[in-house]
């Protein structure tokens, strides 16, 4: 007997099948199964690990075991938010909301405040501009020396009682005749 | 099954994708393909028809339970599905209070050469199934996944968790063993 006859006849051994009935029994129960993803606590395998483990792994087990998991919670929330936050491209350690605010606030009066200046400049400068502008028109009458000194003399010599007395005198006179 | 192996590669990879996503008609085709393979393994290892039946379902059923945690490593689900079987067994075992006596020769087997019209065959096909557990359980798994399954030394390497050198070592002293039982059992009849 060689090695060849050996392995020719191990090649019979591949008619040994499953019955018909259990192949088409198992493929019909095997498609009937949902086969969902597990949540992780269906993969822990509490045969393995045991119940009292797997109890002792349970963070709800007993009430200071539930407060230190609150507890824990917390610190890692807290401590994420932080790490988060220094991390952030736009963290700066020296940033100061309400400083920023005021400081906001303040470079904009002073806006205001040069827009009021403009304003005036503005309407100081269109008024010179008309005032210019009616002095050229008028001939610079009111700047003749002789109309000046009359104008003065005017105001110098009021008129007296009497003078307004002979005035109407001569005026009645005239109506008179 | 294809004749071209690239294409049937393929073919399983596809179907491996649609089972990890939930589809089940394309696990029920990679159960179409591997339920005698499997079967035949485990059948080997029990010699109990009932048993290996068991063993199977489980091996299945675990499977497809559990093909979301697959990841193909270039090998076919083969080597995968072999070594929830070979996990199966050695459970079964370990829990087993009785063992069914290897060494009879099982029903599955007497019907196999019940219609054979050429008695040396016969007798060497049984006495070649019982020689088979006196070998290491490692030297057996050998024999059936590469003489009867026809698995590469790459699969059987994978399904085993050794190196392809170690499978070759092994093989070869499988079927050296193997042929030697033989010949003491016939010397014993002559």
């Amino acid at each position: 007997m060689t090695e060849r006859d050996i392995k020719n006849t191990l090649k019979e051994f591949k008619n040994i099948v499953p019955t018909e009935s259990f192949a088409r029994r198992l493929r019909m129960e095997l498609l009937s199964k949902e086969n969902r993803v597990r949540p992780v606590a269906e993969l822990v395998n509490v045969h393995a690990i045991g119940p009292g483990a797997v109890r002792s792994l349970s963070p709800f087990a007993r009430p200071m075991n539930a407060l230190a998991f609150a507890v824990a919670g917390i610190l890692v929330i807290m401590g994420v938010y932080t790490i988060t936050r220094e991390l952030s491209p736009l963290f700066l350690p020296g940033l100061n909301q309400r400083a920023m605010s005021a400081e906001a606030a303040a470079i904009e009066r002073e806006i205001d405040i040069q827009l009021s200046h403009i304003d005036y400049f503005q309407q100081t400068s269109t008024e010179s501009s008309v005032a210019l502008k009616q002095v050229t028109e008028k001939n610079l009458d009111h700047l003749n020396e002789a109309l000046i000194k009359n104008e003065a003399a005017s105001f110098e010599e009021p008129a007296t009682p009497e003078s307004i007395d002979a005035q109407l005198d001569e005026m009645l006179k005239a109506v008179i005749e | 099954m294809t004749d071209d192996p690239t294409k049937e590669a393929t073919d399983e990879r596809q179907l491996i994708e649609r089972s990890v996503e939930g589809e089940s008609s394309a696990f029920g085709r990679l159960y179409d393909r591997y339920l005698e393979k499997i079967y035949r393994f485990v059948f080997f290892k029990v010699g109990h028809r009932e048993e290996a039946e068991d063993l199977t379902q489980q091996v299945f059923t675990s499977a497809w339970e559990n093909i979301q945690g697959f990841r193909e490593q270039g090998l076919p689900i083969s080597s995968w599905l072999y070594k929830i079987a070979r996990n199966r067994i050695i459970d079964h075992y370990r829990t087993k209070k009785t063992h069914t006596p290897l060494e009879r020769i099982p029903e599955e087997i007497a019907h196999l050469t019940e219609d054979m019209e050429d008695m040396d065959k016969k007798i060497l096909l049984e006495r070649i199934y019982t020689s088979l557990h006196t070998l290491t359980d490692e030297q057996q798994e050998i024999i059936v996944l590469r003489f009867i399954e026809e698995f590469s030394h790459k699969e059987i390497a994978a399904a085993m968790d050794k190196q392809e050198v170690a499978v070759r070592v092994l093989q070869h002293r499988a079927i050296k063993n193997l042929k030697k039982t033989l010949e003491d059992q016939l010397a014993q009849h002559d």
